[in-house]
């Protein structure tokens, strides 16, 4: 942590307990921020992305106290934020501001935007009316409103305008740490352009520092010093801007990033896309917590598989491990489409290469050890001795991903990523090509 | 098949409000031909929700109102169709999905009872029979374990699946076209990009003709076969997507690509306000925020759609591109705009004034 | 405007000492001070009456004195709750006007309100009993006839007919005729509007604060609070007001203090449920959170974005509350006696009735139809008018 640093934020943790009955016993956590660390400078603008339901916004708001974190150290200019007197909290809060997504629910109706913007003047202190409405229309002026908007009320505004007015409502109080929450995301892309713009100038006005929270990687691209990639609570990958977009390190967010699409025809169709969906957050995968979607995933050491058939056979052992996968759901499948008459007719191979085809597994592996494993583990499926099986996959084709969680450690590329393929030792030279053939994949 | 699928003709929908007529669409003319996909592309106000919502009349009528124009779809007005010949038309022929799936989907009945409901809607077929193609139906759309998940609930699906689910029910009539209204705009990155190549496989695999309304340049890029750009109730550009995203000939839709985000350089801004919808500025709607505009635009109507770079196919409504006017001005290919940002916007991209013309 | 705003926004920051300003103080407004000084008056007002042997003279005749001091302490509350900031807020209360001007039935039931509020009011505290007069008992309304000197020994009106047959018409005197001992049947019904709005008021003035502080601390505080509150509320609705006014008539006696008293104190539920309601989408608002961030306490925020947000809920959902109230208490009247205090309500002038003197019970229950179904019609109104999610 150099001096500059203004925020530093240690394995911040935020899980939301799930109860169940009259005493409200814990039966789980939804584990929204799991223990994630970041640094912001003075002056920074630290961008964190990812999809929705990842936990970024959940960060940001326990970040600011405005939900108490589980665990984890918050320094703002040095002090810890969490055990402070009411005088420091308030004192916190003037130095903090916010701004969100939906600048319609951001405004209370029934005050004039004037009133708005001068309620943290009020809530800190500023008795004297006249010298609070001559800051805010100054404010109002500063955000390319005028003076004369004081009196309007939100529902007169459009959406952009409301989101200036959200600025320097966070403003007024004259912070050095703002947090913006998806400021763009509701607004068309010429008024999201004027919006960054109006941030990026407010920026130097203030000499603030910025959590951009974003799932567009483009605004991220555009407006952040450094950006911190964030899959189901945890961050990925953290580095300099410039160098996670060259050379993202993690599959995610090399996913992330092949998902974006270009203003551009001609290079159309090379998106990549990511299969699968971001699993419950109240029961996240074991070991890295991207591999049930992970495209690069790494291969058992003593077989050889073509990458997308050995996605495939993961896959399968995903769905043995979380139950989705039963032989008689199988079996109704097959007779509803019309591929057998009776559930009881479908012979034992039937029901393997229906199984195969349903996860895109060839009908013969191209590795002899590994097609032994495979049927074995198939004909104990469709014995339903889904238990043995699973195991027999879990034991013959282990895999670091699924067994344990990667650290988030410096790669050669000089910025962090939490990803197996860059264990040191590790064949960091197969990273590479594993990482470059995704993108085709 | 030289009649066009769906043609739009001088189309004017307004709606009553306490603040005046907004004249949310004031003549708006495009065509959609059997298997391509068009995409109507402008920002919130400019009218293209509207737009592809009076095809159908699923616009709340009143305070909406058809004033004029024509709709002719496969030989046919809808304009002067009954109420019900056109829930005939709805669904049967032209399937709409929105935006937001949870809205198209009633949460108190299972998934597949309601795509059974819909398949028998438009086909007399057993129960049976409209499970299979029901089934059938989500598998094509990409819903694994599609038997299985047919007997659950809205609920159980997340965000990107309902849209799937919203999709196979558009898909159950086989609709001759398809109106999609910003799609995947509530969902993410990765989501909405499985989402529209799934759109353009069904297209190509059905010969479906699909509406696209989105305000996302990048995704128009992805999808669209050709681009009608709105701004204000009016068609200001249209054309093939590669001629209008190498050279858009309209200084708005120009404007509009240079405020892209991820072009590596600050971004720039078209400064100035959206136009009031119940007093849009005479002549080109546009040219209170223009850089270009001069004298001519300022009164009359909006200019007629001329082509632009002697390309029948690629029109823009700015008077640079009738004949008295010396076109070179406005002209700006997209190499132009990666090399060197216009001086003009970039002054806007400070001038702090934001004006934009919010119900007052 | 144009403002050289990089030198002044600093300098204007530069001249706050945000050490020095400390707490925000909470400052007694205006119309919180004005509220504090009528109450004190009253309250002097009250004891000067109760200790003094003086009589001030307070008051209607039927009710006692208690009765009536709790019926101006409302008056005084609701002047300031609702005429005072819809005064103060001039604008908002033409915006919310011209809306409400839209619904042509309600304007007409505002206006027949507002006479009703007049004339309720004279009648608590100015007007006198209406006096008995058997030499014009049985009058009949204005354009009704009742055969004379039979029914009508006297007749204020014009009499017709022949020598052995006849008729008394109806005279101005007595526009609604007079009942069988003599009593102008306007005057009873003017009265019984006093008693009526005296229901409304007052149980009014129970409910809100009640429905009102409820209904906020469960919403915002959720977790057991909000538990154990609601399940309060759902006991409380089970146990029917009604019933507990019979069984408490039976210990201290009938009484429309009683009838207040009981309402009030048992009828807020339904109130405090919809606030609760109101208030946990408005706690998710982001405009909490924004005056959170920036260093708001619970408290400030109830006080400066929740109160105002449901305040409109808590009118609504009163307004549209007080017709069954009144139609209780006439139910009550028109069952027992209310005490010895010989209550005008208009449920007790429906126990007449006897088919000859038509007028006696008609024009009563007419006018209980309408305050009724007005009430009901503006509530609904006011609930169009003043929900913010409709296009402003
Ligand atoms: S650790 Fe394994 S599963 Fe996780 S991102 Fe790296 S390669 Fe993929
Ligand atoms: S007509 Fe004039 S104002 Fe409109 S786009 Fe062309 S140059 Fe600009």
């Amino acid at each position: 942590m150099s001096d500059d640093t203004l925020l530093s934020v240690h394995d911040l943790t935020k899980h939301y307990p799930i109860t169940e009955g009259l005493l409200a016993r814990e039966v789980g956590r939804v584990r929204a921020v799991d223990g994630i660390s970041f640094d912001i400078r003075r002056g920074e603008t630290l961008g964190l992305v990812g999809e929705s339901g990842c936990g970024k916004s959940t960060a940001a708001r326990s970040l600011l106290r405005l939900e108490p974190p589980t665990d984890g150290e918050i320094r703002f200019d040095g002090e810890i934020v969490g055990n402070q007197t009411d005088d420091e909290r308030k004192r916190f809060r003037r130095r903090t501001g916010i701004i969100f997504q939906d600048p319609t629910s951001s405004f209370d109706p029934r005050l004039s935007i004037g009133e708005s913007v001068a309620e943290p003047l009020a809530l800190h202190g500023l008795r004297d009316h006249d010298r609070r409405r001559s800051l805010v229309e100054t404010m109002l002026a500063e955000v390319g409103l005028s003076a004369d908007d004081y009196d309007r009320y939100p529902h007169e505004l459009s959406g952009g305008q409301k989101q200036r007015v959200a600025l320097a409502r966070a403003l007024v109080s004259n912070p050095e740490l703002l947090v913006a929450d998806e400021p763009v995301s509701a607004l068309d892309v010429s008024v999201e352009a004027e919006i960054l713009a109006l941030i990026e100038r407010l920026q130097t006005t203030f000499g603030l520092s910025i959590l951009l929270i974003s799932h567009d990687m483009s605004v991220v691209r555009d407006v952040c010093d450094r950006v911190a990639v964030m899959y189901l609570g945890e961050i990925v990958e953290r580095g300099p801007t410039e160098a996670v977009f060259a050379d993202p390190q993690h599959p995610y967010t090399r996913a992330l990033l092949a998902s974006m699409t270009t203003p551009d025809p001609t290079r159309r169709g090379e998106r990549a896309e990511l299969s699968g969906t971001v699993p419950d957050p109240a029961d996240p995968p074991p070991g890295c917590r991207f591999h049930t979607r992970c495209p690069a995933v790494i291969q058992p050491p003593d077989y050889d598989f073509d990458q997308q058939v050995w996605r495939g056979i993961l896959d399968l052992r995903i769905a043995l491990r979380n139950r989705t996968l039963d032989t008689e759901r199988l079996r109704t499948r097959l007779v509803t489409e019309g591929d057998a008459e009776h559930a009881d007719e479908i012979s034992g191979a039937e029901l393997r290469t229906a199984i195969r085809a349903a996860h895109d597994i060839p009908d013969e592996l191209h590795d002899a050890n590994a097609e032994q494993v495979l049927s074995a583990a198939l004909a104990e499926i469709v014995a339903g001795e889904l238990a043995t099986a699973e195991e027999r996959l879990n034991e013959s084709f282990a895999t670091i991903c699924c067994r344990e969680q990667p650290a988030l450690e410096e790669t050669e590329a000089g910025h962090r990523a939490a990803c197996h393929l860059h264990d040191v030792g590790g064949e960091s030279s197969t990273a590479e090509s594993v990482l470059s053939g995704q993108q085709n994949g | 098949m030289n009649e066009p699928l769906l043609s739009v003709n001088d189309l004017r929908t307004h709606f009553e409000t306490s603040d005046g007529t907004v004249l949310a669409v004031d003549g708006v003319s495009f065509a959609v031909e059997r298997g391509e996909t068009v995409c109507l592309v402008g920002e919130s106000g400019s009218g293209k929700t509207v737009a592809c919502e009076s095809i159908t009349k699923l616009l709340p009528m009143p305070p909406g109102k058809l004033v004029g124009g024509r709709i002719d779809f496969d030989g046919r007005d809808l304009t002067d169709c009954s109420p019900g010949q056109l829930s005939d038309v709805r669904g049967k022929r032209i399937a709409h999905v929105f935006q937001n799936p949870q809205g198209a989907l009633d949460p108190v009945y299972s998934v597949g009872a309601q795509l059974v409901e819909a398949i028998r809607l438009h086909r007399d077929v057993s129960k049976r029979a409209a499970r299979e193609r029901g089934i059938e139906l989500l598998d094509r759309v990409g819903i694994p374990e599609a038997a299985v998940r047919f007997d659950e609930y809205p609920h159980e699906f997340s965000g990107g699946m309902k849209q799937r689910v919203v999709i196979a029910m558009a898909l159950a009539a086989e609709p001759d076209l398809l109106i999609a209204d910003e799609p995947t705009t509530a969902l993410d990155v990765t989501t909405q990009a499985s989402i529209l190549d799934l759109l353009n496989d069904i297209k190509a695999e059905r010969d479906m003709a699909i509406l696209f309304v989105t305000h996302d340049l990048g995704v128009v890029a992805e999808m669209a076969d050709r681009v009608v750009v709105m701004y204000a109730g009016k068609v200001m550009e249209r054309g093939d997507v590669h001629d209008v995203f190498e050279t858009p000939a309209h200084p708005y839709t120009q404007a509009l690509l240079r405020c892209l985000p991820g072009r590596g350089e600050r971004r720039e801004t078209i400064g100035g306000g959206f136009p009031n919808p119940t007093d849009p500025p005479t002549g080109c709607r546009f040219h209170p925020r223009c850089p270009h505009a001069v004298e001519d635009c300022i009164g009359g109507e909006q200019p007629a759609l001329e082509p632009a770079n002697n390309n029948e196919t690629h029109r823009a409504a700015c008077v640079f591109y009738d004949e008295d006017h010396d076109t070179e001005v406005v002209q700006e290919s997209a190499a132009d705009r990666a090399a060197q940002p216009s001086e003009q916007s970039k002054q806007q991209t400070d001038g702090g004034h934001a004006t934009e013309g919010g119900n007052r | 405007m144009a403002v050289d705003s990089d030198a002044s926004i600093d300098a204007q920051f530069d001249a706050i000492d945000w050490e020095e300003l400390g707490e925000e103080r909470p400052v007694v407004g205006r119309r919180t001070g004005g509220f504090l000084v009528a109450l004190g008056l009253l309250a002097l007002l009250f004891l000067y009456d109760r200790f003094t042997g003086y009589d001030l003279s307070i008051g209607a005749w039927y009710a006692p004195s208690r009765l009536d001091w709790l019926f101006v302490l409302s008056l005084v509350v609701f002047a300031f709750a609702i005429v005072v900031p819809a005064v103060r807020n001039r604008d908002r209360t033409m915006q919310y006007w011209r809306r409400f001007r839209r619904n042509r039935l309600a304007v007409a039931c505002a206006a027949y309100l507002a006479v009703f509020f007049v004339l309720g009011t004279a009648s608590l505290l100015v007007l006198d009993r209406p006096t008995t007069n058997i030499q014009y008992a049985k009058q009949p309304a204005l354009f009704a006839t009742v055969e004379a000197g039979t029914v009508a020994i006297n007749c204020a009106g014009d009499v017709t007919g022949t020598a052995v047959q006849q008729y008394c018409h109806g005279s101005l005197q007595f526009p609604f005729g007079t009942n069988s001992v003599g009593q102008s049947v306007l005057e009873l019904v003017v009265a019984g509007m006093g008693v009526s709005l005296l229901v409304a008021l007052v149980t009014s003035m129970l409910m809100v604060p009640i429905a009102t502080a409820v209904g906020t601390v469960a919403g915002y505080f959720g977790g057991w609070v909000d538990d154990v509150l609601m399940r309060y509320v759902d006991i409380q609705q089970t146990v029917p007001a009604f019933l507990v006014y019979i069984v408490l008539g039976f210990v201290f006696g009938q009484s429309l203090f009683l009838i207040v008293l009981v309402f009030g104190l048992l009828s807020w539920g339904g109130v405090a449920r919809l606030v609760r309601s109101e208030v946990t989408q408005r706690r998710e608002e982001l405009y909490i959170t924004a005056a959170e961030s920036a260093g708001a306490s619970r408290l400030q925020i109830i006080r400066r974005h929740i109160l105002p947000n449901v305040s409109s809920t808590v009118l609504t959902a009163t307004t549209r509350q007080i017709p069954l109230l009144i139609l209780t208490e006439a139910a009550i009247s028109f069952i027992v006696v209310l005490g010895d205090e010989n209550v005008p309500s208009w449920g007790q002038m429906l126990t007449d009735l006897n088919m000859e003197l038509w007028w006696v019970w008609a024009f009563p229950l007419a006018f209980l139809v309408i305050t009724v179904f007005s009430f009901s019609v503006v509530g609904d109104a006011l609930r169009d008018t003043l929900d913010p999610r409709g296009n402003a």
